[in-house]
């Protein structure tokens, strides 16, 4: 997979990112790499042949975890007449990253030749190098012993390595690996290069006393596994070609993406995104499980059970936890490990413990595993007290945030959790705490399929009723205290006086998803986000065009998110709004051609005329899971899926430029199901 | 009282975070120079029983006395501490990560709403 001209290949929290030749150098400005546990182990993988570098003739991301690169030595020139050629085809898994090495020889005499792979490795935490700010308190190390090269970084009882080594003789120093080699007229020369990644056990432990042991899992078998995971997936059959090509995209990826937290026995939850965020991510994780459940159920159970054991249980500031909240984030990094980062957990997060409540009911109503809805009955009635409770830090029955942790801590804890994400129509900030308004929708959901839980399956009926009580309650005092009368929209937040933060914004079009927006409103919130200030021809801007901040490059602040506009379309088909949501959806797979079908984190806001093709945000992670689920939800939303009692309900609406659409064996409570849909023109809402 | 001795007190007795269904075990084997001292956990219906058992266990963690009296007295995350290998554990680590939601947090932190109560705006 290559973003710009980086190639990456990924295994669950393990990847290598390199420029087009194979190559990671210190100087690259994007970073590049070979990480694993949120640390870049190897920071410099340069090849040369006699003293010159690599030239990228074409390179093939052959799978997710496995890239091959052809190149010639020296600067190009007008033509190629390359006297040699090399092929780096390496491969990732498990705890290793191998790279076979191949020259061949064109010409019609011996070739002697020196290659050359300068290593190196910083260990720098996944933070520093995204901050570009790397200080190392511990020792780095290079020995060479034994014909191997070792990387280590020791800090107390703290131990990474990397251990490098040829199948071919070579000669091994502290800065790399030679090979003086001879070959003979048109032939070829190759070996394996292979690097051992170690997250090391405590001195005097054995190594399968290493954190590292709790994400193995047997991954000889790559290939099997993708084609076992494609397998599970319903087939898709359409007239659109992006589509079809969007969706099996998005399936490769989010197998790519299937990362192993230690705590999961083994089993995989998905990460949010390459190259900052292959980790742990609650929000992230809990999202495209939503998005994938009429494709991939599986995800979700693991998720799930992951997001209950790490449940928040005390007061700590640092962290931003309270008891009942669900995560935002961890990581496995130096700066986690020595708590100068909050991320052991990080809590940070205002929106991950509704979504968890969100996610168990629509799991169940999808699978039928009441079983998962018994065995997390506690950890959801914490969910629920949370948002009750610490959650409402002014009391006024809305879930605020504000980080304790001044140092480190998110300002904004919701999914746009940028610094400026959260403004006024004319720009300011408002001080926190912050209520934004998606998030009062989250709330509403939760309790009413709470709700149903509590009811159907924890034999409660009085609790069940006690929580429609208090989403009928929330429901009417947000429709009150959010809506901006003269705008006829919702406001973006409150602010801490309970003013409206009045900016115009796609979080609003959560709350259809949610179901608090009062029917009577729909109309004036769907024509907002379908209006020019909003819909850039491809997408819903996160911030309409005429506010404060509004800027196409702007990180939360006017460029359209994927995932957001999955989510919106999602809600306009609940409010009965076929059309717009077809408009949505259409707008979002018509983009995924200019991305080579790989639909980015966020893309510009600009609007389509402007710039004929979508924008990429330029430091967008790629892929990302909530991007590479997005089709999965335009899916359902275009075919109207929805279970029903036992059955699943298909109710169509499809644009006319998309066309035939069917998506067959969507696994379900119901067995294997077929879903078909057409166009209809005469059928309008 | 240790740090170690009182962080083990704490942990103790009734947790309305943990599931009533949880049935697990799980020993501390803590080393110092001269000798290892063991912390039994016995976890049932909902409550944590403490004691000096050194008996078999689902999750076995093991660390420097010195180290964890450290990580006692600054109410450090013991899920860093595993990272940094001032922990180890053995057996079931989700056993360990349920603990995590047991341990009380730093007393000087407390209830985010305490911040906003008796505020004149409201």
């Amino acid at each position: 997979m290559s973003a710009g001209n980086l190639v990456s290949i990924l295994q669950g929290n393990t990847f290598v990112v390199s420029d087009e030749a194979g190559d990671i150098a210190p100087s690259s400005r994007r970073p590049t790499g070979v990480f694993t546990f949120d640390t870049r182990f190897i920071s410099t993988w340069v090849l040369t042949v006699d003293g010159q570098r690599m030239y990228a003739l074409s390179t093939d991301a052959l799978q997710y975890y496995e890239a091959r690169f052809y190149c010639v030595p020296g600067e190009p020139t007008h033509y190629v007449d390359a006297k040699l050629s090399v092929i780096r085809h390496r491969t990732i898994g498990g705890s290793s990253f191998q790279e076979q090495l191949t020259v061949l020889n064109h010409m019609g005499e011996d070739a002697e030749i020196r290659v050359r792979l300068d290593i190196d490795g910083d260990f720098a935490d996944l933070f520093e190098v995204k901050d570009e700010q790397i200080y190392k308190p511990g020792l780095s190390e290079v020995s060479v012993r034994d014909g191997q090269m070792r990387l280590t970084y020791e800090r107390e009882n703290f131990r990474r390595s990397a251990v490098i080594s040829s199948s071919e003789p070579a000669k091994i120093d502290r800065r790399g690996v030679i090979w003086n080699i001879r070959i003979p007229p048109r032939s070829r020369w190759s070996t394996l290069v292979r690097v051992d990644i170690l997250v090391e056990a405590a001195p005097g432990q054995p190594s399968e006393a290493s954190i590292q042991q709790h994400t193995h899992h047997v991954r000889a078998r790559m290939r099997d596994q993708l084609d076992r995971w494609m397998d599970q997936a319903p087939s898709l059959v359409c007239d659109s070609e992006a589509l079809s090509r969007v969706y099996r995209r998005g399936l490769v990826d989010l197998a790519a993406l299937q990362y192993t937290p230690t705590t999961t026995a083994g089993r995989s939850i998905p990460a949010a995104g390459l190259p900052w965020f292959m980790t742990m991510f609650g929000r992230d994780s809990m999202i495209v499980c939503l998005q994938t459940l009429p494709c991939l159920p599986g995800m979700a159970v693991t998720t799930l059970r992951a997001m209950a054991l790490a449940q928040g249980g005390k007061f700590d500031d640092f962290r931003d936890e309270e008891p009942g909240k669900i995560l935002h984030e961890v990581r496995y990094g130096e700066l986690a490990a020595f708590e100068d980062q909050p991320h052991t957990s990080y809590y940070g997060a205002a929106d991950s413990t509704p979504l968890f409540l969100i996610l168990l009911d629509e799991y169940e109503r999808w699978t039928g595993d009441s079983d998962l809805v018994r065995e997390l009955e506690q950890d959801a009635r914490l969910a629920l007290a949370w948002i009750d409770t610490y959650a409402d830090l002014l009391g006024t029955g809305y879930i605020w945030y504000r980080t304790r942790n001044l140092r480190n801590g998110l300002e904004n804890q919701c999914w746009k959790d940028s610094p400026d994400s959260i403004s006024y129509a004319d720009g300011r900030i408002p001080e926190p705490p912050r209520a934004t308004c998606e998030q009062q929708g989250y709330a509403y959901d939760a309790r009413i399929r709470a709700a149903r839980l509590a009811r159907e399956f924890w034999s409660d009926p009085a609790y069940a009723d006690q929580l429609e009580r208090q989403a009928a309650d929330l429901k009417e005092r947000f429709n009150r205290d959010f809506w901006v009368d003269d705008g006829g929209y919702y406001a973006l937040a409150l602010d801490r006086d309970g003013g409206h933060v009045d900016a115009l914004a796609s979080n609003m079009g959560h709350l259809l998803w949610s179901g608090i927006v009062d029917p009577e409103r729909a109309a004036q919130v769907v024509a907002h986000l379908v209006s020019p200030r909003m819909y850039s021809g491809w997408g819903i801007r996160t911030l309409a065009m005429d506010q404060g901040r509004y800027n196409p490059v702007g990180y939360h602040v006017g460029t359209v998110w994927p995932f957001d506009n999955s989510i919106i379309a999602w809600g306009m088909r609940r409010y009965g709004y076929r059309q717009e949501a077809g408009l949505v959806a259409r707008g979002i797979i018509e983009a995924a051609p200019f991305f080579d079908y790989r639909l980015p984190e966020a893309f510009a806001g600009y609007d389509r005329d402007l710039t004929i093709h979508p924008v990429e945000y330029p430091t967008a992670c790629s892929p990302q899971a909530w991007s590479a689920a997005t089709p999965m939800l335009l899916l359902r939303t275009l075919l109207g899926l929805e279970p029903h009692d036992g059955h699943l309900v298909v109710d169509p609406a499809i644009p006319e430029e998309i066309g035939r659409v069917e998506l067959l064996d969507i696994p379900g409570r119901w067995g294997r199901m077929d879903a078909f849909g057409r166009p209809d023109a005469s059928r309008k809402r | 009282m240790s740090e170690t001795e009182a962080w083990f007190d704490r942990l103790s007795g009734r947790h309305s975070t943990l599931s009533p269904s949880t049935d697990a075990t799980v020993r501390f084997d803590l080393v110092a120079d001269d000798r290892t001292e063991h912390w039994y956990l016995d976890i049932h219906q909902g409550e944590v029983d403490v004691s000096h058992a050194a008996r078999d266990a689902d999750c076995i963690v093991l660390a420097g006395a010195n180290a964890f009296e450290h990580l006692a007295s600054t109410h450090g995350s013991i899920f860093a501490a595993v990272i940094r290998n001032d922990l180890t554990v053995l057996g079931d680590i989700r056993l360990f990560a349920m603990l995590r939601k047991l341990i009380p947090g730093p007393p000087e932190d407390h209830d985010p709403r305490e911040v906003y109560r008796g505020d004149s705006r409201r």
